[in-house]
């Protein structure tokens, strides 16, 4: 029971990661119908962004208090790594917006080697790590026996994933920016002859891609305390598969389909074997678009005459 | 270009050229310089640059300057074969020095083997390492090594476990790669040597980051210590876990615990992690001092990533110059000859090699030789410290 209950916290934590990455990839699949394989190592870059200005911050100014720095350094990442992100949707998507399906496609997997590269060429090959940020638990069950733990970083990684998944759910269900998102969703031409401005939906949607993509990057470094240029493909390639599994272009389907992966991985790294848990995950994926090609919370495309 | 320029050049250049009258020796250097092993790798790579750096500077060897090619195998088994046939067939380099993982060194080196061109592993320690081509079908063994080897290792961290700490219910953490399963092959035959068995054996992948499933299964099979055979990064995650769930018990593992990758990521739930080393960053003998000296002013560098792999990259050059200079030649037959038969005492930074190595035993590096570090405050230092004072201090291979 312990086990179980220790295995349920480990997974609904990096269920919640994986969650917020796949945002990410499910609202810029929503929108201009491309899977963003770049977004796994935005998600890396912004986790990079984060330490080093998490360490300039404690390091250089002296800030004495990690828990602030650290949302300061979090603060920062989001803006930077939108930036980023936006910058590589002007360079390497938009220009090949009217193409044929394959080609942003293939630009986004370029980009995701050109991000990987950078990284390895500017911070170097070896991973990068901050420690103590937030080490503290809280232990349950008797000393010395067989207790379950809860860290307080667990805590802070799911509660923030919750409450980031309410805001933009509400940003795009109720406000005027999420209604020219949908808009642009179901028919960019029309939309666009309706007075709203394609282009800047567009962007502003890799904007928030990354923006929650820097709040999971930034969480990874609170679990993990390390990071390394390679980071990036395997939750990435996860994220994505937590987007189908959910539903592809549902906000909502994406954080079930993370919490549902991380469960997945936990679990049968724990009762089945830890050798094979990435092919757990990705069997899943097969599954998925075999049987419920349209996920969990998503929608079936309803072709209309 | 009038005929004045052209002559001007030519003479210039034979003048270039006459500085280095005979032809550089080429010495073949593979390692991991990028990815989770880099900082063996980078540390062993500066290590060896140091020492050849000292040797041309003396004046070389054979009155020729060695020059190393060094190529990056990325710790991948067909990248090291690639390296190791570039190196032979393009390069004609003479010896070869490096690996830092058993698995890259056991695919490459048949290639060495082959083209009966001599190798000197600075940091791989898997026990077979050495004897993949002893005996049997080879008649000469071209592989040597002067890092303590896994059995070496393991009986050290067993009996240190069982005997002298007393530990009954011990677990083994190990990667999947060759390194991990030979070694967790060598622990356990250790273990059962000493009549225990171990409660739980666990596994994880090369750039796994959780391993609490792992940690957790050897925590519930009630085990007192953690045994490791695994890299620094994810040695750290194993560390990481335990803090996570709250466990506290001693890690007592091989030397990949010393490694900076390990110390950082840990930080301060690293702190005890027990390890056995041929070199610890302490001026103990005045060979080492000067070396400690001489890599930090070089590489600007406080605390050396990795200084065991460093230490013994620097010996693996010296090993190999004074065979050269001893088979007055630098033909591989008559190196490994001469590497098996070294006259000279080599006063190095491990040790001091008096005849290391004999036709039957390439091994250079003996059980007595390494000492126990521990993790503290983000620095490995001596567990006992009267290991590396007064006569203690430098260990010397027993002749026989």
């Amino acid at each position: 029971m312990e086990v179980f209950l220790q295995q349920l916290i480990n997974g609904l934590t990096l269920g919640s990661i994986y969650g917020l990455i796949a945002i990410g990839y499910t609202m810029v699949f929503g929108i201009i119908g491309m899977v963003n394989f770049a977004h796994g190592d935005v998600f890396m870059l912004s986790s990079f962004i984060g330490l080093i200005i998490y360490v300039a911050i404690t390091q250089l100014l002296g800030l004495s208090s990690p828990m602030f720095a650290f949302l300061l350094a979090l603060a920062a990442s989001m803006v930077l790594t939108s930036l980023w992100n936006w910058s590589i949707e002007r360079v390497a998507y938009r220009p090949l917006r009217g193409s044929f399906r394959l080609a942003p496609l293939i630009s986004a997997i370029g980009m995701s080697i050109f991000l990987s590269n950078f990284v390895q060429v500017v911070q170097g090959p070896r991973s990068k790590s901050i420690n103590g940020i937030l080490s503290g638990t809280f232990n349950f069950g008797a000393d010395g026996g067989f207790g379950v733990s809860l860290p307080y970083s667990s805590i802070v990684i799911f509660f923030v994933t919750v409450i980031l998944l309410a805001i933009f759910w509400y940003i795009v269900q109720r406000t005027p920016l999420g209604r020219a998102q949908r808009a642009c969703e179901q028919d960019r031409k029309m939309a666009s002859l309706l007075g709203i401005d394609v282009d800047a939906t567009i962007s502003i949607t890799f904007v928030m891609g990354a923006a929650l993509a820097a709040v999971a990057g930034c969480l990874y470094l609170l679990k993990y305390g390390s990071v390394n240029f390679a980071d990036g493909f395997l939750p990435g390639v996860k994220a994505f598969t937590a987007a189908v599994l959910g539903g592809i272009g549902s906000l909502p389907g994406a954080v079930i389909g993370g919490l549902l992966i991380g469960l997945i991985e936990v679990f049968w790294s724990y009762y089945i074997s830890t050798d094979y848990k990435d092919v757990a995950a990705f069997s899943i994926l097969a599954v998925t678009l075999i049987f419920l090609p349209s996920g969990i919370l998503g929608r079936p495309e309803v072709e209309k005459v | 270009m009038t005929l004045s320029k052209l002559s001007l050049i030519l003479i210039a250049s034979s003048f270039l050229t006459s500085a280095y009258a005979a032809d550089p020796i080429k010495v073949g250097l593979s390692g991991p310089f990028t990815g989770g092993s880099s900082s063996m790798g980078v540390s062993m790579r500066d290590g060896v640059k140091l020492a050849v750096t000292e040797i041309n500077k003396a004046g070389g060897v054979l009155g020729r300057e060695i020059q190393l090619v060094e190529r990056d195998d990325e710790a991948k088994n067909e990248v090291g074969v690639q390296v190791a046939q570039e190196l032979i067939s393009k390069e004609g380099v003479v010896a070869t020095l490096g690996y830092v993982n058993t698995g890259v060194a056991l695919g490459s080196q048949r290639f060495y083997q082959e083209a009966e061109i001599p190798v000197i592993n600075n940091v791989a320690t898997g026990s077979v390492v050495t004897k993949q081509f002893l005996g049997g079908d080879f008649k000469n063994n071209y592989v040597f090594r002067n890092s303590a080897n896994d059995t070496i290792q393991s009986a050290m961290i067993a009996s240190e476990a069982v005997t002298k700490q007393g530990f009954k219910k011990p677990a083994i953490l190990a990667d999947s790669t060759n390194y991990g399963k030979l070694g967790t092959t060598d622990l356990t035959a250790a273990l059962t040597k000493l009549n225990i068995t171990p409660v739980a054996t666990e596994k994880f992948n090369i750039g796994d980051t959780d391993m609490t499933a792992q940690v957790l299964r050897a925590k519930e099979a009630g085990a007192d210590v953690i045994l490791t055979y695994a890299l620094g990064p994810e040695l750290a995650q194993v560390a990481n876990a335990m803090a996570k769930l709250g466990w506290k018990v001693p890690v007592i593992g091989s030397w990949a615990l010393s490694m900076a990758s390990f110390i950082d990521t840990a930080g301060p739930n690293g702190d005890g992690a027990m390890m056995p080393e041929t070199f610890i960053q302490v001026p103990s003998t005045p060979k080492r001092k000067a070396f400690i000296e001489a890599y930090q002013s070089t590489y600007k560098i406080d605390r050396m990533p990795s200084p065991v792999s460093a230490a013994q990259g620097y010996d693996s050059v010296y090993l190999l110059a004074a065979a050269i200079k001893q088979a007055g030649s630098t033909d591989g037959p008559k190196i490994r000859e001469a590497l098996e038969n070294l006259n000279d005492k080599i006063e190095g930074v491990v040790t001091t090699y008096d005849h290391p190595f004999s036709a039957a035993d390439h091994e250079a590096i003996s059980a007595n030789i390494p000492v126990f570090g521990v993790v503290k405050g983000g620095r490995v230092v001596p567990m006992h410290p009267e290991d590396l004072e007064g006569a203690n201090a430098l260990r010397v291979k027993p002749k026989g």
